[in-house]
């Protein structure tokens, strides 16, 4: 039997007892949709709280410390040049940031001066890793600067009052200087003078206790003059596209021989307990698609009563064992999947309601707003497959006994009528 | 062309009972030639039907062989049967055993479907069939739209929708008034006498039985007596060739 026809006798099968079959399709729609809606809390949770608590660039930061040149030995180098190719080819890289170290001093109009370290380190990587700001804006010219949220406080005059105001718009006359990596003794440090526009603060340091007066400005500025030339990068660090990405790239850098280390390496434990509640939800709902999942067998069972003496004459004149079991898992997977299609758009339907209902809600009720970007429920497709694939298969689970019976009945008898 | 070999066999009695049975046929032996209508006869309870079906491999027989076609089918499985009826041999019943929610047209495409032949073909022998049966102003009837002698000849037409080389009837006429009948039997032969067809009917009905090459007469599950009311042409006349040969 042709599969056309058989999709054929499955549509004039299902249209002998229409109302039947849109009850239990409705009943396997309904367990989809509550299996679609209970995970999409787990994963709404997850993308409104943990992904944006993880997004920082802690915890999708991936130190480098330096490459493994005879593991077996635990001979080590620096990171060089070279290596930073090899860091940018695993699948979930974001950006490869390679700082150089520079001593620096910098002058202000007004007589307000400091010294202390400049990194200079590639601004277009940095900007990728999204570096939070407390004010302005990132650098997107060689000679601008981001500084420290303490940096200002360095800054003082000749009477050592620190400068108040902010430094978003001023201009440091700032002295880059560097000593050649391998010189003799006493070697002179070389020395660049350039104005720098600083056009951005950096974010506030959750911990009270640190203190952050770093000056960070573009490489670019150095591109001609060769002045880093010599140098060897003092941090080198992996950003991921998150931080659920951070283990599965940190495994690929060890296996090319990287010294690695990362805030996620100590937090491995968060991924099994998303999973767990991932799993747990999906079971939980998983429940609902098994209790349809006895319509489902309630309906085959009656149909396969019902066109007993039609199984027996169609079997009388040669239908294949396999062809009438086919025929019938074909009509309960139908019923299935017609009801996780169904099921599937009344989830989203739900879902977008359901978050643009609660938050207002939660206002009104609990006098508090939910963070920016919140979202109660969140389908992602891997859900949605893995939905229909469960609804698809406790729906043919369903449809194997019956189907079975169906392949058993007796030829005799159900041309007798007699079943 | 079906060969019937020491066939017996037992119906158990109910499901538990396994040392109650009853024994319906006795070692068995039938030969029905290619070509031939063999009717077979008996009264009710006799186990012509129990023969019928062993034959057409709805039931499996206690002991013995039927071979059909050259094919020992002992050892056919369910589905080795359903194939084998299907591509071989014509089944029409008594009380029609048509599907009453398809019409004549899907009644008689059935086996094709089942064959898994394309649609085109599909319907040019579908409407053959029609035509041939006089059926084609009845091709969007139901069944239950349609008189017997009508749900007959749907029935026949299906049996033949795979062009078989063997027909089994049970009781084919039973179900039809005289009129209906004699059209019935006309086109037995008729399709026996154009296309060689093989035919093992089951009545017990004697003038329906009267239309065979030989008449064989089943009584307590044993084959009492054979009867060749008109023996079939060519095969006497090969019968004539081999012993003039010898």
């Amino acid at each position: 039997m042709k599969t056309k026809d058989r999709f054929r006798f499955v549509r004039q099968n299902m249209g002998k007892n229409k109302s039947r079959i849109a009850l239990t399709v409705l009943a396997t729609a309904m367990g989809c949709t509550f299996l679609i809606m209970i995970a999409s809390v787990a994963f709404g949770l997850q993308k409104s709280i943990v992904d944006e608590a993880l997004h920082g660039r802690k915890v999708t930061q991936i130190e480098i410390n330096a490459r493994a040149v005879d593991a077996s030995r635990n001979d080590n180098r620096r990171i060089i040049a070279s290596d930073i190719d090899a860091l940018r080819q695993p699948k979930h890289v974001k950006a490869v940031t390679v700082a150089y170290r520079a001593e620096g001093k910098w002058e202000l109009d007004g007589g307000y001066s400091a010294q202390g370290l400049i990194s200079v380190t590639d601004m277009a990587a940095e900007i990728k890793t999204d570096l939070p700001l407390s004010e302005g804006r990132l650098p997107q010219a060689p000679d601008e600067a981001v500084v420290g949220y303490h940096f200002a406080q360095d800054m003082k005059n000749a009477d050592g009052q620190a400068y108040s105001g902010s430094l978003v718009g001023t201009t440091l006359m700032t002295t880059f200087s560097v000593y050649p990596a391998q010189g003799e003794e006493n070697v002179q440090a070389r020395t660049e003078v350039h104005p720098i526009k600083i056009v951005g603060i950096l974010e506030k340091p959750a911990k009270e206790v640190v203190y952050d007066n770093s000056f960070m400005t573009d490489q670019a500025l150095f591109q001609t003059t060769g002045f880093l030339a010599d140098q060897e990068p003092i941090g080198v660090n992996v950003f991921v596209t998150n931080a659920s990405k951070v283990n599965s790239v940190s495994k690929a850098l060890r296996a090319e021989g990287f010294l690695v280390y990362s805030v996620a390496d100590e937090l491995k434990q968060i991924d099994i307990v998303f999973l767990i509640m991932k799993i747990g939800l999906v079971f939980v709902g998983t429940i609902a698609v098994l209790i349809a999942s006895i319509g489902i067998y309630n309906t085959m069972t009656m149909a396969v009563t019902e066109r007993a003496p039609d199984i027996g004459i169609m079997k009388a004149i040669g239908a294949h064992p396999r062809t009438i079991r086919s025929v019938f898992l074909l009509e309960s997977f139908g019923i299935g999947i017609i009801g996780a299609i169904i099921g599937t758009a009344v989830a989203y339907i739900l879902s977008m309601l359901v978050n643009a209902i609660v938050p207002p809600i939660v206002h009104a009720s609990l006098d508090s707003n939910l963070p920016d970007g919140f979202v109660f429920s969140y389908i992602p497709w891997t859900l949605t497959v893995l939905s229909v694939l469960i609804s698809a298969g406790v729906a043919i689970l369903s449809g194997l006994r019956p189907a079975a019976r169906a392949t058993g009945i007796d030829v005799l008898r159900a041309l007798r009528r007699d079943l | 062309m079906i060969r019937i070999e020491r066939l017996s066999h037992r119906y158990q009695l109910g499901a538990k009972s396994k040392d109650r049975s009853v024994s319906v046929l006795h070692d068995i032996d039938l030969h029905v030639k290619e070509g031939e209508i063999v009717t077979l006869v008996g009264r009710s309870g006799s186990g012509k039907s129990t023969l019928l079906h062993a034959a057409c491999g709805f039931i499996r027989p206690s002991s013995g062989r039927v071979i059909i076609d050259g094919q020992d089918t002992a050892n056919f499985s369910e589905g080795d049967w359903a194939d084998f009826r299907r591509q071989r041999i014509g089944v029409i019943f008594q009380s029609f055993q048509l599907i009453p929610s398809m019409t004549a047209y899907e009644n008689i495409e059935l086996p094709l479907v089942l064959e898994g032949i394309g649609e085109t073909e599909r319907n040019q022998r579908t409407n053959q069939l029609l035509e041939r049966f006089g059926l084609a102003g009845y091709a969007e009837h139901y069944p239950g739209e349609l008189s017997g002698g009508q749900q007959q000849r749907v029935g026949i037409a299906r049996a033949l929708a795979l062009k078989p080389r063997i027909v089994m009837a049970d009781e084919p006429t039973g179900s039809l008034d005289s009129d209906n009948e004699r059209q019935f039997l006309d086109t037995l032969q008729q399709l026996n006498a154009e296309e060689r067809i093989t035919f093992l009917i089951i009545t017990h009905d004697e003038h329906v039985a009267s239309i065979g090459h030989r008449i064989v007469r089943i009584e307590d599950g044993r084959l009492s007596e054979i009867a060749s009311p008109r023996p079939l042409a060519s095969t006497a006349s090969a019968q004539q060739q081999e012993v003039s040969s010898r």
